[in-house]
């Protein structure tokens, strides 16, 4: 996988660019290894970053101690840092009291700027983590408070944090409609056909599969969505299977 | 003062070494067992997993130990890829990799033993799936596997148990997430059936262990100890009087006429050195680092295979956006499989495929894409969350060819705390490994059709799973192979390689159970022995 670098590896691993940082965390005995996590540093002279997160993320229960971290982690990374973040707050005020009013309001710098904040909150980390080679400048900014997870958290749970007792995630998740299965889709037992026979590719389906079609309307509703397929995105933070 | 230090010693913590130590047990031996990495228990894994940046990396919880290395340290691999930039990465800790892997439970089929004679292709196995089954049963009933009773595995649709089994399943299947009855039901119109995939993940208590409750990083390594590791067994053969002693890093053995090992010793991380000495010894350290070991003292070689026929699996993942939410990542790293492809006629030319149905959380990944397109407030979220609801991603197994130019060597120019050397990589995709590459995008267009999907990685690219085999196959012939049927090497007989390194071919599944089996019937051959 994983499956999944390799082993298994994520489907895009995130190859190590950078050598400077050592995860190894060499002459510490690993079973009290710490892992890279900047301590909660003192609060800062104003709580300026706070309130620039909370409208970037878009949620006002983002914590002073994350951010504090978050703060440090940027500013050293970040030349004039406390400059362009007090621009930034200024650019956002102007933009009104709606969160896609101030973020539309910013020039191609600020904007920049805003996404530099944003990624740390989102995604839990600044630098570029590795898949592979344990040697990156990667650094934890925060993962309870990480918005790449929270914005599914009502029915994606936060990894090792399971809301129920086992087998909870056989019902349907918060909001979807399962009327259409049948009843007895819950079983591994359950098949519903009693014989199978793969169906040969149909050409239109496998021309845009390979992506050496335009696809075509063939009324199955998923032409439609065709023209804005993510090509090369990829679902960078899944994991793969391994052993 | 007793002749030897043990019966047997066994070099290696995983779940191969410690299953085979605990048959020797079992039978009254007395065994060391010798682990070159640190004891790390499962809640700090899990501690450092939620404070990683490397949400994505399956070592790094484990952190980069500097007196025992992986293969994923840095510098430690020497790599020459073809085909791929990516290779296995492995662990030395107490419970070896088996901390890492999903606990995926395939048990080989027939056809996968008789390459050769059923295909015409690579080579058949020393013995047949018929002496393997009891062992098969035996792993089972030690993990704690979950199925399907009737459940046939070839994916042939024969419409009953395949491969025949003399004992059903120990443990009841595990929950059936959503996301796959939703699948289910869009793939079948097109003739795709979906399985489950058993597993040692359990689905009720089993043998102290508790159930699984879907912590979501089987690969990282289990919070509860619901998915079975090495670690599990290091328990159990403590309680049965072994001497398990964890920072002892062999690189020396002794073979006195070079007929019979004699002694082995190790290194502490602060270079103290112990020498032991036992009646026979198992080296089960790994399929990367077992011929390691051997190159590093020039033995069980004569055949010139040593290392060679490295096979890892090569592996395509394929993932879409359905029309309709599925919702990945409640429950397990993974839940079922299409099997279909495993077996068909054309594999004299088309490796053996196994489609996972992968079941981790995308969001992340999805968050990572968005930013990186400079999406910012609403329409971030908004992007975060469709994807996020409407991806699922399948991973294609696939068959490798035993290939002597695909191989391992020891690695001179890295050294690490302890001076010890690392591995050199050499794989190249195979070409028959490529034939799948047509066959997975018909696949893929079908999934595409059958949810309304919309394309976002389609199988074009190389990756591979943590699986090592052939590294120190298993055959008939001293002059082709290094160990014999009872995992004794040809060249040495008191020592025994227990590894999925010792597998001659790779079949298109998970080789762990099929490694604990031999390693079970591996160290009941041994007590036998002496």
């Amino acid at each position: 996988m994983t499956r999944d670098a390799t082993g298994h590896h994520p489907p895009v691993p995130d190859t190590p660019t950078r050598r400077h940082i050592l995860l190894g965390l060499a002459a510490i005995a690993p079973a009290v290894l710490g892992f890279g996590v900047s301590p909660i540093r003192a609060q800062p002279a104003d709580d300026t970053f706070l309130r620039v997160s909370r409208i970037i993320a878009g949620n006002d229960s983002l914590t002073p101690e994350v951010a504090a971290r978050i703060e440090g982690l940027l500013a050293a990374r970040t030349d004039g840092f406390g400059n362009k973040l007090a621009k930034l707050e200024t650019a956002l005020q102007a933009g009104g009291a709606d969160r896609d009013a101030m973020l539309s309001g910013l020039d191609e710098d600020q904007a920049r700027f805003a996404l530099d904040i944003a990624k740390p909150w989102y995604l839990g980390y600044v630098g570029d983590p590795s898949g592979l080679i344990l040697d990156d400048d990667a650094e934890f900014a925060t993962f309870l408070e990480a918005q790449g997870y929270e914005k599914v958290g009502d029915n994606v749970p936060f990894l090792t944090y399971p809301p129920g007792a086992a087998g909870w995630w056989v019902a349907a998740p918060e909001g979807v409609d399962d009327s259409d299965l049948p009843a007895d889709i819950r079983s591994w037992a359950f098949q519903p056909r009693e014989t199978y026979e793969i169906s040969p590719p149909d050409p239109g389906w496998r021309a845009y599969a390979s992506g050496d079609g335009k696809g075509k309307d063939d009324g199955t509703g998923g032409a439609s969505r065709r023209g804005t397929a993510p090509d090369g995105s990829s679902n960078a933070g899944g994991q793969g299977e391994g052993q | 003062m007793a002749e030897y230090d043990a019966d047997v010693i066994v070099i290696g913590s995983g779940s191969l070494g410690c299953l085979a130590a605990q048959e020797l047990a079992l039978a009254g031996r007395s065994v060391i067992v010798l682990e070159a990495g640190p004891e790390t228990p499962d809640w700090k894994i899990t501690e450092n997993y939620r404070a990683s940046p490397r949400k994505s990396n399956f070592s790094a919880p484990f952190g980069d130990v500097p007196y025992a290395p992986g293969s994923w340290s840095p510098g430690y691999a020497d790599t020459h890829l073809d085909g791929l930039d990516v290779f296995p990465g492995t662990l030395r800790t107490l419970g070896g990799t088996s901390r890492h892997w999903t606990a995926a439970t395939w048990r080989l089929i027939p056809d996968d033993m008789t390459l050769r004679s059923s295909y015409g292709i690579a080579r058949d196995w020393p013995f047949g799936y018929d002496e393997l089954e009891p062992w098969y049963t035996a792993a089972e009933y030690e993990i704690g596997v979950n199925g399907v009773p009737g459940f046939d595995e070839s994916g042939e649709g024969r419409g009953e148990t395949y491969p025949p089994r003399s004992r059903p399943f120990p443990t009841p299947p595990e929950g059936k997430p959503y996301a796959v009855q939703q699948l289910q039901m869009q793939l079948a119109p097109l003739g795709y059936r979906v399985d489950i995939a058993p597993s040692s993940r359990l689905s009720v208590p089993y043998d102290g262990r508790p159930a699984c409750i879907g912590n979501n990083i089987c690969n990282w390594n289990c919070p509860i100890g619901a998915k079975h590791s090495g670690y599990h067994v290091v328990q159990k053969i403590r309680s049965l009087g072994v001497d398990v002693r964890t920072n002892a890093v062999v690189d020396r053995i002794e073979t006195g006429d070079r007929r019979r090992v004699t002694a082995i010793s190790y290194l502490s991380p602060d270079g103290v050195r112990t020498t032991l000495t036992a009646k026979a010894f198992v080296l089960a350290a790994h399929g990367f680092e077992t011929p390691k070991l051997l190159m590093m003292n020039a033995m069980a070689d004569s055949s010139g295979m040593l290392g060679r026929h490295l096979m890892i699996h090569p592996t395509i993942d394929m993932t879409w956006l359905s029309e309709k939410p599925y919702w990945v990542g409640r429950g397990q790293n993974i839940h079922g499989a299409i099997m279909q492809r495993r077996n068909q006629p054309d594999r004299t030319h088309v490796p053996s495929t196994r489609y996972d149905l992968l079941n981790g959380t995308q969001s992340l990944g999805f968050a990572k894409s968005a930013l990186k397109d400079g999406k910012l407030g609403q329409a971030l979220d908004d992007d975060i969350r469709d994807k996020a609801s409407r991806a699922f991603t399948i991973e294609a197994l696939t068959e490798d060819m035993p290939e002597p130019e695909n191989r391992i060597e020891v690695n001179a120019s890295f050294r690490d705390a302890l001076n010890q050397p690392g591995i050199s990589i050499h794989y190249k995709i195979s070409d028959y490994s490529k034939a799948n590459l047509t066959r997975l995008m018909d696949d893929y267009s079908n999934f595409l059709r059958a949810t309304g999907g919309t394309r976002v990685t389609p199988p074009t690219t190389f990756i591979c799973q943590h699986h090592i085999m052939g590294t120190v196959r298993m055959g008939g012939d001293a002059s082709d192979s290094i160990v014999d049927r009872d995992l004794r090497c040809f060249d040495h007989e008191n020592l025994f390689l227990v590894t999925t390194g010792v597998m001659p071919t790779a079949a298109g599944v998970n080789p762990t159970l099929t490694g604990m089996a031999l390693a079970m019937r591996a160290g009941r051959y041994i007590a036998g022995t002496i």
